[in-house]
């Protein structure tokens, strides 16, 4: 098995052979592969950037990862305590106790209910967690400032605010609660440069932590200021 | 484990012997070829943990209704087990709920599982005041005290936002929300470990439906209850479920993680299903 990263035994994520494919039924039953034979290791506190062109099937890794796509075929380990788990075949209900515990997903686009304010959104994981609520907003609110969201707009849904603006709320969900892993799709696409340095020293702090970081950049030089190894999904396949 | 169901069907109709062997998805059809009676469910195989919320989707006829009916025992199994945690033998261990009596099936009901019914004329009495239906379920969980049943009432019609004021009027001159929202009272009244809802929203206008959901997100997150959430709405599906479960002919065709089922779909007709979205 190849690794792109150095092989060793403390990794937290390790991927091995990963394939995924779709098939659709109502076009003929034609497969579309999404990615093949992907392995990698990340260890703790390192950020591994996926890179490739568009359509080479990063975001479809970290879905996978993630299982919002089902795996194909392949491994992926992660360490949680003395205890070695495979997610690409572990229950539906043990996915889901991971998610909670291990595991944290920021997508390309924030999702979420339009009725929710600001703070509310970015508390969330806290309040999950156990936190107070007022405890747990003031939190948020500092987050929020630090990514310079405007005070009058922390209390509005923030699918009114701008794409720059949603794509820091959707960070600041991220990454209010920490877990062990990271999947980042695209965390700086859209940010103007203040934002985007902010985003980066937040990433630098969650390292330090040794929260192991797995993430999707638009932008070559933001990805070469913040990762620690790279691995390129297309010359991989090729 | 809350509740294990294995190999659980529903046969309506005289069944000739050969009905649930002869039907089913990889039948095509839940229609048995020769007796004609109705499999409703087909050998079913499902698994609800503690805390989690299931979902169960498919078109009209494929069987989700009469699955949970099964579960809460609105109607008699054909086949199969259903072993529910809190239901437990002498022995202390879970008993298959799918041979109750009738007296162990209104304690279940009572003290452990609640269905909310689409018709909330079949989950209340509308003979009874709002604050009545609710009162049922305070006495059947042991309270005696007048004083002390009125204000459990009154706390479950506080915590699932109907006015207090109204408490002694009858359901019949609620609105079909705030009916829905009596069913809950009521159904939290039982203080369930498991939750059943069919179609709980269906019929509603969206604001009142949105409310309503939220409510039900809420209750269950702070209450921790596990719940089973049947809807042809995927909406509905993803507002308020963990893991979704596909039927078509009265089988399960498809069973995953929500997003998973709504973004990965396996199965043609869960494909079909997403696609068809509007």
């Amino acid at each position: 098995m190849i690794m792109q990263t150095s092989p060793s035994s403390s990794y937290r994520l390790r991927v091995s052979k990963l394939s995924k494919s779709f098939t659709l039924h109502n076009r003929g039953a034609i497969e579309i592969e999404a990615f093949s034979d992907v392995s990698f290791c990340i260890d703790p506190g390192e950020l591994l950037a996926l890179t490739g062109p568009s359509g080479a099937g990063k975001s479809s890794v970290l879905k996978t990862i993630y299982r919002t796509y089902k795996p194909g075929s392949g491994q992926v380990l992660l360490q949680r305590g003395g205890q070695l788990v495979d997610l690409a075949a572990c229950s539906d209900s043990e996915m889901l106790e991971y998610r909670r515990a291990d595991i944290g997903f920021v997508t390309q686009f924030l999702k979420i209910l339009p009725r929710v304010s600001a703070v509310d959104v970015v508390a969330a994981p806290l309040v999950a967690l156990g936190r107070g609520l007022e405890n747990a907003r003031a939190e948020a609110v500092d987050l929020l400032r630090r990514l310079y969201i405007r005070e009058d707009l922390f209390s509005l849904s923030p699918l009114t605010f701008s794409g720059g603006e949603q794509q820091r709320v959707n960070i600041a969900r991220g990454v209010i609660a920490p877990k062990k892993l990271l999947l980042l799709d695209e965390p700086t696409a859209s940010l103007d440069d203040k934002s985007a340095a902010m985003v980066l020293e937040i990433l630098n702090n969650l390292k330090q932590q040794g929260i192991c970081i797995l993430a999707i950049f638009h932008d070559r030089q933001r990805m070469e200021q913040i990762a620690d190894n790279e691995f390129n999904i297309m010359e991989y396949n090729s | 484990m809350l509740l294990e169901i294995e190999n659980l069907s529903k046969v309506y109709g005289k069944s000739c012997g050969q009905c649930i062997a002869l039907t089913g998805d990889d039948m095509g059809t839940a229609i048995c070829p020769v007796c004609g009676a109705v499999v409703a469910v087909n050998r079913i195989n499902l698994r609800v943990e503690d805390n989690e919320v299931l979902g169960i989707v498919g078109e009209s006829g494929s069987g989700k209704s009469t699955l949970l009916q099964l579960i809460y025992r609105d109607t008699k199994t054909t086949e199969g087990k259903m072993f529910f945690r809190e239901m437990q033998g002498e022995d202390g261990e879970p008993v298959d709920i799918a041979g109750l009596n009738m007296m162990e099936t209104v304690l279940m009901r009572n003290t452990m599982m609640a269905m909310i019914y689409q018709n909330p004329r079949l989950g209340l009495n509308f003979l009874f005041s709002g604050g009545g239906n609710i009162a049922e379920k305070v006495i059947a969980a042991g309270q005696r005290n007048y004083e002390d049943i009125r204000k459990s009432a009154c706390y479950f019609f506080e915590k699932t936002d109907l006015p207090v004021s109204r408490i002694d009027q009858s359901p019949e001159t609620f609105s079909g929300g705030q009916q829905q929202r009596i069913q809950i009272a009521k159904a939290l009244a039982a203080s369930p470990r498991l939750l059943l809802l069919d179609e709980p929203t269906t019929g509603l206008d969206v604001s009142v439906q949105a409310q309503i959901l939220d409510m039900i997100r809420v209750l269950q997150k702070e209450l921790s209850f596990s719940m089973i959430v049947v809807s042809h709405d995927l909406g509905v599906i993803r507002h308020l479920t963990d893991i979704t479960v596909v039927m078509r002919n009265g089988s399960i065709v498809e069973q995953g993680l929500t997003d998973q089922v709504l973004e990965d779909p396996q199965h043609v007709y869960t494909q079909l299903l997403v696609s068809s979205v509007l």
